[in-house]
C-alpha cells in the first residue's frame, strides 16, 4: 500500500536473447545418418579386430582404436530394460513428437553388440506391453534430417 | 451398476465444483489456468459425462458431456475423485488401465493434474 | 604424499532459488564463512579450485575468471573442475592433489551453481525451463534428443535391470528411502524442505519412469559450498579439529557401452570406491564407517550406492533400509542431511554440501542431528544423471 517503491528488491530481467544456431557435422557417423535420411536403413559399426559390433556407432573402436567397418542390420531388436514414462520434463523432440507414455528402452538390436537407448511408442496408454523380452522393431518419421530422434521403435506384432 | 455410476459421477461433479471456488480465488492457480484454456470431457463407460473448462483463468464444471472439448478422459469416478483429492497421481490410473485418454494429448493431464493440486502441495511437478 | 584436512566448510541453507543473489554473490557469501571458519582471509589462499558444473544455467560461460574476481584472489592459481553432478568429488580430487603433490599449502574450494534462472515462458515454469534448459547435459547426438529426462534415463539404465537381475528393491523399499530422507531434511535448518511425508505420499505422486515417482526424485536448487583444505603443518595451526580426507577417488564408466553385465550396475561408484578404501586403509566399510553420504538422484540410486559401495551384497541394499541400518540411529546412517530428495540438489554442489556436512558431525558440531561416532570415519558418494562418472571421498578425524 506504500507509495515507496523499494529500491533495493530484486530485479528480474526476462532473456530469450541468446538461442544458438548449429548446423553441425556428424562426422565419423555421417554414415549412419545418412542411411537412416536416403535410405530408411540401420546400420552398426563392427571392429573386426577385436569382434565387437558397436550400436550406438562409432568410427574407431573404443578397445583398440581400429578403423571400424559399417554393417547394415535389420532394425530388429530385444528389449532389455523398458520403462514407461508419464512426465517429461526434459522431452526431446522424439518424445514431443511421440507423446505421453513414453517408453525408454535398452534395445540389443539384431547383430549388435551393445546396448541402443531409444523410445518405443507403446500400442496402449497402461503398463504391460513393452517389458524385457519384446521384439522390437525400427520405423521411420516422414521427415529425417540426419538424427537419433528420425526413427523410432514399436512393438513387432 | 448404472446407478452407482451416476452417483459416483455426482460426487465427482460436487468434489470438483468445490475444487473450482478454491482455485478461482487463488493467485497461483490462476496463472496456470490462464496458461491452460482448455476443455475436458470426463466420461464414464456407461457414457455419463461431466466437463470440466478453464477460460480466462477461472475453472467451470457442468453436469452432462458439454459442447465439443479438447479433451476426452474414459476413467470411473471414484478413481479420479481421488486424484482430485490430491491421493493419487493420473498417471497410477493411467498405468493401471483405470484411466484412458481418448482425444487430445497425455500431456496435457500433466498439466490438469498440476492445477488440479496447486493447493495442496504447493508447486508440484 | 603429504596428508590433507579440511579446516573451514561454509555452506548456505538450499532454497530453489535465491531471488536476491547472483551466482557470483552466493559463491562469495559460502567462501566468506568457509574462510572466517579456518580463521583466514582470501589473501593466505595459494589455489582456488572451482566446482562449477553447467554453463548455461549460469547464463556465462567460463565463470571462473569472474568468480576469481569476486573473491579478490588476485593472482592465485586455480582451476574449475567439472564432473556433472558428481563434479564435486572431481573438483576435491583435484584440490587434494594439489596439496598432497606439495604444489599448495591451503586451497579455497567452492563449489557453486544456480539452476532457478531459467524460465518456461509458455508454460510459466521454472522446473520446465530448468529441463529444457539443461537437457543438453545428455549426449546430444545419442540421447538428449530421445530423451525424456534424467530419472527416466538412470531408471531405464541401472534401475530396472537392476531389480531384474537381483530381485529388489521393492517401490516400497524405495519410498521408504524417500521418507527417511525428508525426516532427515526435518531437522536440517538449511534443507530446502521441512515436511514430513508418509510412504504412501511417495508411491502415489506421479510416475516418472516407473517404478520410480515424483516423491522418489531429488530437488533443484540453487547452492554455494565452501572449504578451506590445508596441508597438515597449516592446518595444525590453523585448527585443533583437522578432519583428514583420508580417501579420494573418482571414475568415469560409459553408459553407452550397454552390456548385459554394465546393466543394472553403478561400476564406476565401485571402483572410486575400492580406490578411495585403499588409499584409507578401509577393508570393512559396514563396521568401519559410522556414516555415508550418497547421490539420491533418484531413491534407487541411493539403494543401489549401498551395495556398490560394498556395505551388503549386489541385491540386498532394501535389507538395510527395512533392517533400519542406514536410518538416523543406525549403524551407518545414509543422508543424514535430508539427501538431494528432501535436503536440496545441484550437480556440482551437492556432494560438497554432504562433505561439509560430514566434517560437521566429525567435529562433533551437529547439535540435535550429531550422530555417533564409532571409528571417526565417514564417506560421500556422488554420481552424474548419465550414470557414468562416479566419486567417492573418505573423510577421518583424529585417532
Amino acid at each position: 500500500m506504500s507509495d515507496t517503491k523499494d529500491m533495493n528488491a530484486p530485479l528480474e530481467v526476462p532473456y530469450t536473447d541468446w538461442k544458438p544456431e548449429y548446423l553441425y557435422s556428424q562426422g565419423e557417423v555421417s554414415r549412419f545418418f545418412r542411411e537412416i535420411v536416403d535410405n530408411k536403413k540401420l546400420y552398426a559399426s563392427r571392429c573386426a579386430k577385436c569382434n565387437l559390433t558397436w550400436m550406438p556407432p562409432r568410427g574407431h573402436c573404443p578397445e583398440c582404436h581400429e578403423t571400424t567397418e559399417w554393417v547394415p542390420i535389420s532394425g530388429e531388436g530385444t528389449v532389455r530394460s523398458a520403462t514407461y514414462c508419464y512426465f517429461a520434463g526434459m522431452a526431446g523432440d522424439l518424445v514431443q513428437h511421440l507423446g505421453l507414455p513414453y517408453v525408454l528402452a535398452l534395445i540389443q538390436l539384431d547383430g549388435c553388440d551393445t546396448y541402443l537407448c531409444h523410445g518405443v511408442k507403446p500400442p496402449g496408454q497402461a503398463m504391460g506391453d513393452i517389458v524385457t523380452g519384446t521384439r522390437v522393431k525400427a520405423v521411420y518419421r516422414e521427415e529425417r534430417r540426419g538424427s537419433i530422434a528420425d526413427f523410432y521403435f514399436v512393438k513387432q506384432s | 451398476m448404472t446407478a452407482n455410476l451416476k452417483g459416483e459421477l455426482h460426487m465427482l461433479y460436487e468434489d470438483l465444483s468445490a475444487l473450482a471456488q478454491q482455485l478461482n480465488d487463488n493467485r497461483g492457480a490462476q496463472s496456470l489456468m490462464e496458461a491452460f484454456p482448455k476443455t475436458i470431457r470426463v466420461e464414464t463407460d456407461d457414457g455419463s459425462a461431466l466437463s470440466i473448462s478453464f477460460v480466462g483463468g477461472r475453472m467451470a464444471v457442468a453436469q452432462g458431456p458439454g459442447g465439443e472439448p479438447d479433451i476426452i478422459v474414459q476413467t470411473q469416478p471414484l478413481a479420479f475423485a481421488r486424484v482430485v483429492r490430491g491421493e493419487l497421481d493420473y498417471s497410477h490410473l493411467m498405468a493401471h488401465g483405470t484411466l484412458r485418454v481418448t482425444k487430445g494429448k497425455v500431456s496435457d493431464m500433466v498439466l490438469l493434474n498440476r492445477i488440479l493440486w496447486i493447493t495442496k502441495r504447493g508447486a508440484a511437478a | 604424499m603429504r596428508r590433507v584436512a579440511i579446516v573451514g566448510t561454509g555452506t548456505l541453507p538450499w532454497k530453489s532459488r535465491y531471488a536476491d543473489k547472483t551466482w557470483r554473490d552466493l559463491g562469495l557469501e559460502a567462501s566468506k564463512k568457509a574462510l572466517a571458519q579456518a580463521g583466514i582471509t582470501a589473501k593466505d589462499v595459494d589455489h582456488v579450485t572451482h566446482s562449477i558444473y553447467c554453463e548455461t544455467m549460469l547464463r556465462q560461460q567460463i565463470p571462473e575468471p569472474l568468480m576469481q574476481d569476486y573473491l579478490g584472489t588476485q593472482g592465485t592459481s586455480s582451476g574449475r573442475v567439472t564432473g556433472g553432478a558428481a563434479g564435486d568429488m572431481y573438483a576435491l580430487q583435484a584440490a587434494v592433489a594439489q596439496i598432497a603433490s606439495g604444489m599448495s599449502d591451503i586451497v579455497l574450494f567452492l563449489a557453486l551453481q544456480k539452476g532457478q534462472d531459467f524460465y518456461k515462458f509458455d508454460t510459466r515454469s521454472r522446473g520446465d525451463g530448468i529441463l529444457h534448459g539443461f537437457s543438453i547435459s545428455m549426449d546430444t547426438t545419442w540421447l538428449q534428443p530421445i530423451m525424456p529426462g534424467v530419472p527416466p534415463y538412470l531408471t531405464s539404465f541401472l534401475l530396472q535391470p537392476h531389480i531384474e537381475k537381483f530381485g529388489g528393491p521393492t517401490m516400497e523399499q524405495m519410498a521408504k528411502v524417500s521418507v527417511k530422507n525428508y525426516e532427515n531434511a526435518f531437522d536440517n535448518p538449511e534443507a530446502q524442505l521441512h515436511r514430513k511425508i508418509s510412504v504412501d505420499d511417495v508411491l502415489g505422486s506421479r510416475i516418472i519412469s516407473w517404478p520410480t515417482t515424483a516423491m522418489m526424485c531429488c530437488l533443484y536448487s540453487d547452492q554455494a559450498c565452501a572449504m578451506v583444505l590445508a596441508s597438515e603443518d597449516k592446518a595444525r595451526e590453523l585448527t585443533d579439529k583437522p578432519i583428514w580426507v583420508s580417501g579420494v577417488s573418482t571414475s568415469s564408466f560409459s553408459t553407452a557401452r550397454a552390456t548385459a553385465d554394465s546393466i543394472g550396475r553403478m561400476h564406476g561408484t565401485r571402483l572410486a570406491a575400492q580406490r578411495a578404501y585403499k588409499m584409507a586403509g578401509i577393508t570393512n566399510p559396514i563396521e568401519e564407517l559410522d556414516m555415508i553420504q550418497v547421490h539420491d538422484l533418484i531413491a534407487g540410486t541411493e539403494i543401489l550406492a549401498y551395495e556398490e559401495l560394498g556395505l551388503c551384497e549386489l541385491g540386498q541394499g532394501g535389507r538395510l533400509v527395512d533392517e533400519g541400518v542406514v536410518m538416523r540411529g543406525g549403524k551407518v546412517p545414509s543422508n543424514l542431511d535430508g539427501g538431494r530428495i528432501a535436503c536440496g540438489h545441484v550437480g556440482g554442489v551437492s556432494a560438497a554440501y554432504a562433505t561439509a556436512k560430514i566434517v560437521e558431525q566429525l567435529r562433533e558440531e551437529a547439535g540435535p542431528r550429531q550422530t555417533r561416532l564409532r571409528n571417526g570415519r565417514g564417506l560421500v558418494q556422488a554420481i552424474d544423471g548419465h550414470g557414468s562418472m562416479n566419486g567417492v571421498a573418505i573423510l577421518q578425524r583424529e585417532a
